[in-house]
Formats: C-alpha cells, sequence, structure tokens
C-alpha cells in the first residue's frame, strides 16, 4: 500500500507491506540506519524517533500507521535547530552527550537523544529525578547513565540560553 | 520479527469502524503498544487490522453531566494531563514510559485486560463503565463486569469500546493509585488504586478499592470498601478494611513474587493509596 509522510523533513512516498514496521522502513527502504533495534520486546527505546515531535518506539509501531505524519530520526536531529544554535554542526543534545562522553558503545545513544529531545521540549530544565523517569523508556548498557543526566541538563542549559526548544520553536530564554 | 501478513484499513468514523470490525478475522489497532508486540512475536495473527486513529468520536475528555466521558483512543499522556481524578491521572502517568505513553490510549490498556495493567484499577476504584458499540447497537457495561480473564473481556469480538465513563469528582473526594514496580518491565507487582468521600465531619461516605498484580484480572475490594465506609478512616479502621483487601482472591505467586508477597504489599500500597485519597478528600 502507498503511504506519504514526511521524514526529517522531505516528503517521501512509498509502497510499503502493512505488516512493514516503522524501523524497518525507515532502515531499509531510507536507509536512515542511525535508528537501532536493540531488543525485541519494546523496551530497550534504541529505536526511538520523533512523530509529530514527540517521542515513539518505531520497532512497536507499523510504517503505515505514519502515513500523512512527520518523522524525525537522529539523522534529523539537528536540522531541528538553526545552524547558530549547532555546535560543529551538532544539535546541543549530541554535542552536550560528545561532550560529556554520555556514551561508551554508543548504540543506545540515537534513542536517548530522541527521547531527551521530547522531554526537553516539555521540560527545559529538568531535574536529575525528572531526568531519569524522562528517559525510563531508554536502557543504557555501558554508563550508569550518570553522565547522560548531566549531558541532557547541559542541553537544557544551552537551549534555554538560545530561547529555543529542542525542537527549534522560540521560547522564553530562562525559566524565574 | 515481523509480524505474518494482513490487511490494514483506516476507517474515519465509528460507524465504518464497527463495519470493518465485522469482517472475519479483523481486530482493532488503536495505540499498538500491547497488540503489536504479541503480534511480532507471532502470538495474534489478525487477517486484517482496523487502524483508530482517524475516528474522531474516540477522542477527547469532556464531561458529560454527572459524569466525565473519556475516548477510547485518548492517549495515556493525554489521560495523565487531563483527566478528572488523581487516581487515574497517576496509573496513566505510571503506565509504561514515555514512547509507550505517547501512543497507548485507555480504550486499548482496557480492553487488552492485562492482569497487571494500571487504568484498570483506577477506573475499579472509581466506579466507571464502558460503552460499546456493536452491529446491534450500544450498550453500557460496569467497568467490574467488564474483565473477565486475564487478557478476556466482555466484549464481543465485534463490538468497538466507544468510551469510557467515569463519575464527576464530587465535593469531598479525592483518589490515588500507588504501585510497587517490577523493576525490569514496569508493571506492577502489585497496584492499589483508592477512591474516598468523606462528609464534613470526615466520615467516609463513599469508598472504592481497586487492586491490580494480584488476581486472575483486576479487581474491586469490595470488602476493604464496605469496612471503610461509616468510619473516620482512621489508622485502625483502614488497617482492619485492608485486612480484607485479598479476601477470596487466587493470589498471584511467579519468580518476581510470592503470594504471600503480595498480599503484604497490598497491605502497604493500599494504606499509602488510602492515605493519599484521604489527604486529598479533606482539602
Ligand atoms: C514497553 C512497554 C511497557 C508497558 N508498560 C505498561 C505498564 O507498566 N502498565 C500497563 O498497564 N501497561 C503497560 N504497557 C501496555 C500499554 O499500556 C498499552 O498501551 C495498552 O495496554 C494497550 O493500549 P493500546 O492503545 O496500545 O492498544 P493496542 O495494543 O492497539 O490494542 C490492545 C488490544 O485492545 C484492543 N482494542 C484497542 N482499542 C480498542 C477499542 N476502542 N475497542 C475495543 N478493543 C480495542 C485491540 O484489538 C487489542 O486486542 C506497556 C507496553 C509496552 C510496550
Amino acid at each position: 500500500m502507498i503511504i506519504e509522510l514526511t521524514v526529517n523533513g522531505r516528503a517521501v512516498r512509498r509502497d510499503v507491506e502493512p505488516r512493514a514496521l516503522l524501523v524497518d522502513f525507515l532502515r531499509e527502504e531510507l536507509s536512515l540506519t542511525g535508528t537501532k533495534i536493540g531488543c525485541d520486546t519494546s523496551q530497550c527505546g534504541a529505536c526511538t524517533v520523533l512523530l509529530d515531535g514527540h517521542a515513539v518506539k518505531s520497532c512497536n509501531m507499523l510504517a503505515v500507521q505514519a502515513q500523512g505524519r512527520r518523522v524525525v530520526t537522529v539523522e534529523g536531529l539537528r536540522d531541528l535547530v538553526p545552524e547558530n544554535v549547532q555546535q560543529e554542526g551538532l544539535h546541543p543534545l549530541q554535542a552536550a552527550f560528545w561532550n560529556s562522553h554520555a556514551l561508551q558503545c554508543g548504540f543506545c545513544t540515537p534513542g536517548m537523544l530522541m527521547s531527551a529531545c521530547d522531554l526537553l521540549s516539555e521540560n527545559p530544565d529538568p531535574s536529575d529525578e525528572e531526568v531519569r523517569h524522562g528517559l525510563e523508556g531508554n536502557l543504557c548498557r555501558c554508563t550508569g547513565y550518570e553522565p547522560i543526566v548531566f549531558a541532557v541538563q547541559q542541553a537544557g542549559k544551552t537551549l534555554r540560553e538560545a530561547g529555543l526548544s529542542p525542537l527549534g520553536t522560540a521560547r522564553e530564554g530562562v525559566r524565574e | 520479527m515481523t509480524p505474518e501478513e494482513f490487511g490494514y484499513v483506516r476507517p474515519s468514523s465509528l460507524a465504518e469502524a464497527v463495519a470493518a470490525l465485522a469482517q472475519p478475522g479483523a481486530k482493532l489497532l488503536a495505540g499498538g503498544q500491547s497488540l503489536l508486540p504479541l503480534m511480532r512475536l507471532r502470538f495474534a495473527a489478525p487477517k486484517t487490522l482496523v487502524d483508530l486513529q482517524d475516528v474522531a468520536e474516540l477522542r477527547g475528555i469532556e464531561a458529560r453531566g454527572e459524569e466525565v466521558r473519556i475516548g477510547a483512543f485518548t492517549s495515556h499522556v493525554d489521560v495523565a494531563a487531563g483527566a478528572p481524578w488523581q487516581a487515574l491521572r497517576e496509573a496513566a502517568e505510571q503506565t509504561g514510559d514515555r514512547q509507550v505513553r505517547r501512543l497507548g490510549t485507555i480504550g486499548g490498556a482496557v480492553s487488552h485486560a492485562d492482569p497487571a495493567g494500571d487504568l484498570p484499577a483506577a477506573l475499579l476504584a472509581l466506579g466507571a463503565r464502558v460503552e460499546l458499540v456493536g452491529p446491534e447497537g450500544r450498550r453500557s457495561l460496569a467497568i467490574d463486569e467488564f474483565f473477565v480473564g486475564p487478557l478476556m473481556t466482555a466484549a464481543q469480538e465485534n463490538e468497538v469500546l466507544e468510551a469510557v465513563f467515569v463519575p464527576a469528582e464530587g465535593k469531598g473526594s479525592g483518589s490515588a493509585y500507588r504501585k510497587l514496580r517490577q523493576e525490569a518491565s514496569g508493571f506492577a507487582l502489585v497496584g492499589v488504586a483508592a477512591r474516598l468521600r468523606l462528609d464534613g465531619a470526615g466520615r467516609c461516605v463513599a469508598a472504592g478499592i481497586g487492586v491490580t498484580g494480584v488476581g486472575f484480572t483486576p479487581y474491586r475490594a469490595r470488602a476493604t470498601e464496605e469496612l471503610l465506609v461509616g468510619t473516620a478512616v482512621s489508622d485502625v479502621e483502614v488497617e482492619k478494611a485492608l485486612g480484607a483487601i485479598v479476601q477470596d482472591i487466587d493470589v498471584a505467586s511467579d519468580a518476581y513474587a510470592s503470594a504471600e508477597y503480595r498480599a503484604e504489599m497490598c497491605q502497604l500500597f493500599g494504606r499509602q493509596a488510602i492515605a493519599a485519597a484521604k489527604a486529598q478528600a479533606r482539602s
């Protein structure tokens, strides 16, 4: 069946089987392999993408369900924010993960970034506890989460100073 | 794993959805957060999926006289943010994780009827009802008649759950949900929802207790409710009422928790839920 959707800002039209999972569609049909498959039970979150601006697990959704909707994968993350807010071509979240060494093997990172993006768009200045709760759908087996929590808060700070949400929309610079 | 092959339709009205569901082998798809994992493991292989995402009648939360109607396709995120009753919001907020709450829906959670589902516990405590629509028309069922076994409900295969109705929050009422999570899966080892209404003198005039993760289905602890009504909900009275929380229940026992431990945790989490509901009812 033919589906039309937007992926990373580009209009995409493809013929897919109804049973194709969104993650397989992204990886195999569109060659967007940044999105990972880490488990078979929808628990690990490595496949997280943004659907209409919110984090969802692309392994637990059909490509046909995304008909008419907007999908952003890690490949499209940096283009959500203007170039002057990118750091060496990276989204502030990616830059913060890089700078704080919030990864070791890196397999969970694309999913972590997308969930963190959703979290920061809802809560620009999360506490440690709020980051942990906000990322509970993403498992990391290397870092022990400490540097991830720190990186998300750092990115939050950068974005607050720029007066932007992680999705690139304007917002009040600093919260009271 | 990829599910077995199936057809896919996306009706744009409730009437169309009912018609599509009447076809042999058809199954409804809401958030897909319970159904797709089963299909990927090939435990379920429907012939056609009827995706409800475009059915406007199934969306939203609105007051209807003495009740509040929550459309079946309302996501856990929207229930957590906008439903009446603290117990319901807390149960939605503690369901799964951020991504699951975005796609998962209240209608899907109720219809899936997981014996450890969070929303069912809250809805039982609130004395909710559901409305089902099928080829023969519409009917209403009390939520405690709805769960008939693990992953089994009183809905017919050709019925669409249209909405859940909860009573409007009255003066002097309060509610809460407390859950002991199984750390790896996040599902409830034990979950207890409590609803209380207190009169001006602080006496309990109505109580609802919903329990999940413990029995064959989520259930309403009627004996505990009866023991609470008429009391001042003092510690001693709560203790006595909670003594009956697993009365007549075949308490689940598995690798994660023994029946004895679950029964004990029902007391603890029940006490917390009742205390929180009481504090709210008085404020
Ligand atoms: C990683 C993970 C963690 C989770 N953790 C929890 C948890 O902690 N607590 C918890 O309670 N749940 C949990 N869930 C399940 C989650 O809450 C689901 O969202 C919910 O159980 C099903 O809702 P859905 O909208 O996704 O339904 P679907 O998966 O689309 O459907 C579920 C079933 O309901 C039927 N159905 C759906 N809508 C209707 C309708 N309107 N009328 C009639 N039948 C209908 C479908 O045909 C199917 O049989 C978890 C799921 C995942 C993947």
